[in-house]
């Protein structure tokens, strides 16, 4: 289909200026925005909400063109402008979908994912076509591995006398800066964000080093009920057919835990096999642990978190404090609304919080279920390998539980 | 000049900029008015990157001149590229130099082939939320924002040095119409000078490039002990050569080049219909007949100073005697890369079969382009 010299069919002109134009003086009309203004929410004080949501949005929109006329182009030199980039980032089943929900359903963000953009060390070998959903390694990883690129830098007479490695985070930059500016430049909103789960440890160190401008929330769930969730969702995908990542006792458990969800702890045997369960924690230690310790230290005034339990107890406050750090419209009718799209019972479709399906990617959304999972020695385990960061979080006032 | 609206950044230029202000003796007014002088906003980079280092976060790439037009060399190669290059690149405006490699997608070692031959990427343009609808598109975007990029990060480099150049150009001879097609889909926007040079010369003069990038002379092209001993017979006495009637070329050469002179630069000539105005075209034997006029018009349509004193400047600087290094346009040297600087000289060298086999191949796209009026040369 490139073969074409000038239309494609079914293309749009592929004009790498899109993002800047649609900026560039004129104003897009938001028909979204009105209609979710008119319709999502109820009337206070009418026409002069919406007028005034629309001045903030408009206003925002300028500086966005201002900032954008000397940036996008510019690639990773142009650090000093302003991108409407950021990511969403957490280790897996602490919340990263649920919060991506809540950021997208803002009329200003869009946020969806996972463009698997960073993590250069991560990389997955069952590519197939039989799989043909499943993420592909990230795109660091692939640029990085990429020896034909490589050489050619090495070569050319634009890259040559320069370090290969600063080329290649340009080149990381200019794509992720182009890839998601120039889906946001076809909606109505004005941020954009990547769901990016964290695949190893280096996932702030790299975005620090390609991306220093782009704002970084990081969610955090208490180690014990991820591990709880991850386990499920083994169940689950081990139904789906990936029927190798667990053992034949993990299976049996999992079939023992769904005829009687609590057998498994009265009888002491727990949902966890031992390694299993420490290796989670190890995980959950080091991902978790080097990620703040490198967003507060690398990323600064761009890093935030927020934590899946406050999430839950007080949405409204965290929401309104992160759409805050976005720079987006924190107007209390909006998140509300945010918080309201998704919501557990609208994400479970109709299920109440803590009503559990184990089939559901929405299994039953609460906090502190590890303590009708964990057995004495599940908690042992885990303390061991992962006591210290529970403590450090606040999870726990020290390793007596 | 660039707008610190970062959050971080927007900071720590307020912050440098109250240094710098308390330096000068002011007082700052602590209002956000980010527009600083030039040579400030040079301190203040060089200010925040050595923050940046302190703070244990590694150096930004240094910064690119933004927006800096681009504009790309092309032609078949052996058509005057290396030449007009060298003259655009005496330009005090004008930084040009090849070759980038950056387009066509089967050419090898090319950034396009690179890029295209990664699994991972196209792993990743194929499956990612992000690129997946568009996959081949999303590679071509990358394609044109690292080619404008890379480009434009050297032009910063040399500027800071010169201070006057801002107009930055890659000269890439091509090897098919893909050329032109890909730079007006990954870097719509830029100019495109393409130097035609008649096909007869281009033949002929390839042919002198073969001899002199054989292996037996440190290059990488295999002739046979026969192409050896024509080169060796040519260079004694070029004359008694010629007049024995034996063609230079070796077999099928001539009709090679001539399919590709057609292929190539014909190809070139119609996608080049997509670009409009900005495509500029010119013939080698143009800027041999009328450098001044030609350079000037060329100056014109790359937005750069035309002014008569600049054009005589960058006719001299590459005029064949600068290039070859004394020898006047017509003096031979057959080993040089700049051999003899002239128009029509495959009349010297074609013989009648040489002739016939180069019409039957690209007689119509030589009268397409004015180098004949019909078949009957």
């Amino acid at each position: 289909m490139r073969r074409t010299s000038t239309g494609k069919s079914g293309h749009r002109a592929p004009a790498r200026d899109r993002p800047r134009t649609d900026l560039d003086g004129r104003y897009p009309e938001i028909p979204g925005f009105e209609k979710y203004m008119s319709s999502g929410i109820e009337s206070n004080g009418g026409t002069s909400l919406l007028a005034r949501a629309r001045g903030l949005y408009r206003g925002r929109l300028r500086r966005l063109a201002n900032g954008k006329a000397t940036s996008v182009r510019g690639g990773a030199g142009s650090e000093a402008s302003s991108t409407p980039v950021f990511f969403v980032t957490g280790l897996g089943k602490s919340g990263t979908r649920w919060l991506t929900k809540i950021l997208d359903s803002h009329p200003e963000i869009l946020c969806k994912g996972e463009g698997r953009f960073f993590s250069a060390g991560w990389h997955r070998a069952d590519l197939g076509p039989e799989n043909d959903r499943a993420l592909a390694s990230s795109l660091y990883y692939a640029l990085e591995h990429s020896d034909h690129l490589r050489l050619w830098i090495e070569r050319s007479v634009w890259s040559r006398n320069d370090d290969p490695d600063e080329h290649l985070k340009a080149l990381m930059r200019l794509a992720t800066d182009y890839f998601l500016t120039s889906q946001l430049s076809e909606t109505d909103k004005i941020l954009v964000g990547d769901k990016s789960p964290l695949q190893d440890e280096e996932f702030m160190r790299e975005v620090s080093e390609v991306y220093p401008v782009a704002k970084v929330i990081h969610i955090i769930r208490d180690g014990r009920d991820r591990t709880v969730s991850s386990m499920h969702r083994g169940w689950r995908r081990a139904n789906q057919g990936y029927l190798h990542r667990l053992t034949a006792e993990e299976l049996a458990r999992g079939e023992a835990l769904r005829e009687d969800p609590k057998k498994l702890v009265q009888t002491g045997e727990g949902m966890f096999k031992e390694e299993r369960l420490r290796q989670a924690a190890r995980h959950w230690r080091l991902l978790v642990g080097r990620a703040i310790q490198d967003g507060q230290a690398l990323i600064g005034s761009n890093y935030t978190e927020v934590r899946y339990e406050d999430l839950l107890v007080r949405p409204n406050e965290e929401v309104e404090r992160l759409l805050g750090f976005l720079g987006a419209d924190a107007d209390p009718k909006i998140v509300e609304h945010c918080v309201d799209s998704a919501s557990f019972e609208k994400l479970s479709r109709g299920r109440e919080r803590g009503e559990e399906d184990p089939s559901s990617f929405y299994r039953k959304g609460v906090a502190g279920d590890w303590r009708n999972h964990f057995t004495a020695e599940d908690s042992r385990s885990f303390k061991e390998e992962a006591g210290e960061l529970l403590i450090q979080l606040g999870y726990e006032k020290d390793l007596d539980w | 000049m660039p707008v610190f609206t970062s959050h971080t950044a927007f900071e720590i230029a307020r912050g440098v900029k109250a240094f710098l202000n308390l330096e000068a003796g002011l007082t700052c007014n602590g209002t956000p008015d980010l527009q600083v002088s030039r040579d400030k906003d040079e301190e203040i980079s060089r200010l925040r990157a050595e923050l940046a280092r302190l703070r244990g976060a590694p150096r930004p790439v240094s910064s690119p001149t933004e927006e800096a037009p681009i504009f790309f060399l092309i032609g078949r190669s052996k058509s005057g590229t290396s030449w007009l290059m060298r003259l655009l690149n005496s330009h005090p405006e004008i930084l040009c130099r090849g070759e980038g490699m950056f387009f066509e997608e089967n050419t090898s070692r090319s950034l396009f082939w690179a890029l295209s031959r990664s699994e991972g990427v196209q792993a990743w343009l194929a499956r990612s939320p992000w690129t997946r609808q568009a996959p081949d598109e999303g590679l071509e975007n990358m394609l044109g924002t690292f080619v404008s990029q890379a480009m434009r990060q050297r032009l910063e480099g040399v500027r800071k040095r010169t201070g006057t150049k801002k107009i930055v150009g890659d000269k890439s001879p091509f090897k098919s119409a893909d050329t032109i097609r890909d730079i007006g889909t990954a870097c719509p926007g830029a100019k495109v000078v393409h130097i035609i040079r008649d096909g007869r010369d281009v033949a002929v003069s390839s042919a002198h490039h073969r001899w002199n990038n054989a292996t037996d002379v440190g290059g990488h092209r295999n002739l046979t002990p026969d192409q050896v001993a024509k080169r060796e017979a040519y260079r004694s006495d070029p004359s008694a050569f010629l007049a024995t009637g034996q063609s230079i070329f070796a077999e099928g050469h001539v009709a090679e080049i001539a399919r590709n002179w057609n292929e190539s630069v014909g190809g070139t000539v119609e996608n080049a219909a997509s670009l409009g105005e900005n495509y500029h075209e010119l013939r080698y034997e143009d800027l041999l007949a009328e450098p001044l006029v030609e350079v000037r018009r060329l100056l014109e349509f790359l937005g750069a100073d035309s002014g008569d004193k600049l054009v005589r400047e960058c006719v001299k600087a590459a005029s064949f005697e600068q290039l070859s290094g004394g020898r006047a346009q017509g003096e031979e040297d057959s080993s040089s890369f700049y051999r003899k600087g002239i128009a029509g000289d495959w009349k010297n060298h074609f013989t009648t079969e040489d002739s016939r086999i180069f019409k039957e191949e690209a007689g119509k796209l030589l009268i397409r382009l004015g180098y004949e009026k019909n078949l009957d040369w």
